[in-house]
């Protein structure tokens, strides 16, 4: 330490002037420095002490401060040191007002030091300060009030802290902050730090606006302190109000339902360690866990296990699945039940993690998948040998037809699942017995599921009611070997074979793109053969039609469930004997179906028949987008229309068609009116 | 103007020359003008915004009349179905058909969504592209608990416009004008939109109208 002294003393007045020069320490330093006293007489008595310093320089970050002075009114200088109870501090430094600034100071000339400032303005706040010194060890007191945020950003430029790295360009934070910081160390530096920081009106905001928050309440509170090499300590966040969202995660955050994180740090050696790691949201979402890390060295230094212990649905679903399931058959659910958890990190790679779900319902607000008390574990590890998985389903339902009580198990791969037993699924008064599902390729972009399935027979009336079809009668059954489905598309390898109507319907070259997407499309062809009409007009209350339907439906696309082109016919074959009687109803129905007006037999003498002969009867119809090409069983003998109902024997009725182009929706509408008078006419 | 090309089967001792020059266009029209109209129609219907009541099918309304027509020719002893009862509409404009049950679905969708996007649209949060979709324009026009729903409301809605242009091409049994019905579409939004929404020119650049 230098020092220029220069004594200038009037002792007679009691007043003093010391005008010591420069001062230089150990990474500060002093110039122009003048102490001004006037003396009390007595022991008693007050001084009046002025320092003014023309350059302060201190150690980053406090810099440079230029024409300070600070009176000490009322002060005391004794032998061994000099207290002030009230002073006043002035001067000009970058990024501080020092004005007029109060505080008390007691100073010792052994080196000891206890300096608080009161109110200094900071960051459109105020902050109180007090620092203490004493052989060597400091301590530091700061507390403030109402600091601004968004002056913080131009301060700690000004403090020469760059914030680039923690807020990026166009980042942009708001809000208040209070915080009550104490630290205490020795001459390397900080060995201990306790306090809280509460932030309110916060709101924040990134350029993207994929991350942002705002009206937050919260408050971090640490205690830190070195023991030996390491450091240890706890630290706890509370948000208790506010929004935020970190893209697609919105979460909102009220009192009665806050976030706390409690937790305990320690860092050694170059790697941190954080212990008894848990999270609560409200009561809705319990994490607990722990890991190490070395900063250096990730994501490879990573070891971690994080439990949950409680994650409630729906809330769990609605705030934290339901974001990433938009576009999935999963994105509209109403859900309920418990999810726990845990997963396992090692060497920065997930390596077993493990489900447990607990009465879990999931219910497609959009009608097209429910699942009803789910009940499982899962066990994944990544090394593919994980002890099988069961889970069990009460029941559910897909595109409205209900699904029976199912366990399955499996076995999780390291990126697939396996069914490792048949699994039968109750389907009405039928089954669904599927075998070998295998998935594989879950985590790439092109996952492909197969498997093979056979269908115990399903009542077709049962079936048909529950998704809201035309009532039908017989029997779903079949094999449906090497299904597929890959990018977005499921095919069907063999036939499905439906016993209907005394006869059979077989459906084949099956293939289902975007089953649960925004316009599912669906192909297949359709045969039916040696169906008895008799049922089918009674089933539909068409109108009776004795005899046997022949026909098929080729090239068949449905598109959200509505055909929008195929090639069908369906007729009475003539190469077949049986009995063919229609009755006048079913005429009727026929000629409206042709296009025509219904009603006209019973007018004149052929009302007096209930019923009429038939060579063949049926109607074609090529759908085109919305048009339908109708043709009949054979031309009319003009060579212009066409042969709806062929007649024989007397009195002959024939129906002719004339018309090619149909608006298929003018036929269906045609068919719902013949069946809804049925309904009416038999009640 | 969709130029399909079919070449013969190139045999390996003729030359580069003479395998161009073997080449045969066949260029399939595409009802630009018609495909337009159909557009136009739609677009209006979906962004809801239409003076007139959307187009009906010319067909529902004769076909109405020719059957109130039919009912007072009496009773025939051989009853035939005449000609002239049922809608012959598409199959006599043979131009562009925007009827199917997967149109009138994936219309019906749109309409449904278009509440929830507009106040999107007129804040320039969402914007329509080039290619006949819309998307994400500036985040930081959304509040916070809608910035989900936006991104949920951008995805359904490609969904359905895909689709929709996916149906109509399947509609009129051409699935090759997909792309072509797209690029009319795309035009037809941005023609179609009130001014102060936020398009993409064919560069990608955000202007608003």
């Amino acid at each position: 330490m230098l020092i220029t002294l220069l004594l200038m003393a009037s002792s007679a007045s009691g007043r003093w002037m010391l005008d010591i020069g420069d001062v230089q320490g150990d990474g500060w330093s002093m110039t122009g420095v003048t102490l001004e006293m006037t003396l009390a007489p007595g022991p008693t008595g007050a001084d009046a002490i002025r320092l003014h310093v023309d350059h302060l320089h201190l150690p980053d970050p406090v810099g440079s401060a230029k024409a300070l002075e600070v009176t000490c009114p009322g002060g005391r200088l004794e032998p061994t040191r000099l207290k002030c109870p009230a002073i006043r501090l002035s001067g000009r430094h970058p990024w501080l007002t020092l004005n007029q600034v109060s505080g008390q100071l007691d100073l010792g000339f052994d080196g000891r030091l206890e300096l608080t400032l009161k109110q200094l303005p900071l960051a459109d706040g105020r902050m109180d300060v007090s620092v203490t010194h004493d052989a060597g060890q400091w301590g530091v007191r700061a507390q403030g009030q109402r600091l601004a945020l968004r002056e913080v950003r131009g301060l700690a430029e000004r403090v020469g802290v760059p914030l680039e790295v923690l807020m990026p360009e166009g980042f942009r934070m708001e809000g208040h902050l209070a915080l009550d910081f104490k630290g205490r160390g020795g001459m390397d530096g900080i060995q201990a730090t306790q306090g809280r920081v509460v932030w309110g009106d916060g709101a924040f905001a990134g350029a993207e606006g994929t991350l942002a928050g705002e009206g937050l309440g919260m408050s971090l509170q640490w205690d830190v302190r070195q023991e030996g090499s390491a450091w240890q300590g706890v630290l706890a966040l509370d948000w208790d109000e506010g929004a935020l969202y970190v893209d697609p995660v919105f979460l909102e955050v009220g009192p009665e339902q806050p976030v706390r994180v409690s937790t305990r740090v320690d860092w050694h050696d170059g790697r941190l360690s954080v212990k008894d790691l848990a999270l609560a949201w409200g009561e809705d979402l319990r994490l607990a866990g722990q890991a190490s890390l070395d900063p250096a060295h990730l994501p490879g230094s990573l070891k971690a296990t994080l439990d949950v212990d409680r994650a409630r649905l729906p809330a769990v679903y609605e705030a934290f699945l339901q974001p990433f399931a938009y576009g999935t058959v999963l994105d509209d659910l109403e859900t309920g039940g418990l999810i726990s958890g845990r997963l396992q990190i090692r060497e920065g790679a997930p390596q077993r993690a493990a489900l447990t779900l607990s009465g879990v319902d999931a219910d497609d607000r959009k009608g097209r998948l429910g699942l009803y008390g789910l009940d499982g574990r899962l066990i994944w590890k990544s090394d593919g040998a994980a002890p099988v998985s069961h889970v069990s389903l009460e029941g559910g339902h897909l595109y409205r037809i209900p699904l029976g009580m199912t366990r399955v198990a499996l076995q999780l791969e390291q990126d697939g699942v396996r069914l490792t037993q048949e699994a039968r699924v109750p389907i009405l008064d039928g089954e669904l017995r599927m075998h070998g599902l295998e998935a594989l390729g879950l985590g790439s972009d092109d996952p492909v599921v197969t498997f093979e399935a056979s269908v115990m027979p399903i009542s077709m009336e049962r079936l048909a009611a529950s998704v809201g079809r035309p009532l039908f009668t017989g029997t779903l059954a079949g094999s449906i070997p090497r299904v597929r489905y890959q990018g977005g598309e499921l095919t069907v390898g063999g036939r499905l074979v439906i016993q209907a109507f005394d006869g059979m319907i077989r459906v084949g070259n099956l293939r289902l793109r975007e089953p649960f997407g925004v316009a599912p499309v669906l192909w297949a062809d359709m045969e039916m053969d040696n169906l008895d009409l008799a049922s089918i007009t009674n089933t539909f209350e068409f109108g009776l039609i004795e005899g046997r339907l022949r026909g098929h439906v080729r090239d068949m696309i449905l598109v959200n469930w509505e055909p929008v082109r195929f090639d069908a016919a369906l007729y009475t074959p003539l190469d077949q004997r049986f009995r063919r009687r229609i009755s006048q109803r079913a005429v009727d129905n026929l000629v409206g179906l042709g296009g025509g007006v219904g009603g006209m037999l019973g007018t004149g003498f052929l009302r007096f028949f209930d019923s009429f002969g038939y060579r063949q009867l049926g109607l074609s119809c090529r759908l085109r987008g919305d048009v339908c090409e109708m043709d009949g069983v054979a031309p009319a003998p003009d060579g212009v229309g066409y042969y709806i109902i062929q007649g024989a024997g007397l009195p002959r009725v024939e129906v002719i068609g004339f018309t090619r182009q149909v608006a298929w929706r003018d036929l269906i509408q045609r068919l719902q009116a013949a069946v809804e008078a049925g309904e009416v006419s038999e009640s | 103007m969709t130029p399909i090309a079919r070449c013969a089967r190139p045999l390996a001792w003729f030359g580069l020359a003479f395998l161009l020059s073997a080449c045969v266009t066949i260029n399939i029209y595409f009802p630009a003008a018609a495909a337009e109209d159909a557009a136009r129609i739609i677009v209006r219907d979906v962004l809801g915004e239409t003076e007139q009541p959307p187009a009906r099918d010319p067909a529902e309304e004769p076909a109405a009349s020719d059957q109130g027509a039919l009912r007072e020719m009496g009773s025939r002893v051989m009853v035939a179905v005449l000609n002239g009862v049922i809608s012959p509409a598409q199959a006599q404009q043979p131009d562009i058909n925007i009827r199917s049950s997967a149109i009138d679905s994936l219309r019906a969708s749109m309409r449904q969504r278009a509440s929830g996007l507009r106040p999107h649209y007129q804040s320039g949060a969402v914007g329509f592209t080039s290619d006949g979709l819309v998307a994400v324009r500036d985040l930081n026009a959304v509040p916070l608990r809608d910035r989900s729903t936006v991104q949920r409301l951008v995805s359904e809605e490609n969904a359905d416009r895909n689709a929709l242009y996916r149906e109509i091409a399947r509609a009129n049994d051409r699935p090759e004008w997909e792309s072509d019905i797209r690029r009319t579409f795309a035009r037809v939004w941005v023609e179609e939109a009130p001014s102060g929404y936020w398009y993409q020119d064919e560069r990608g650049r955000w202007q608003q109208k």
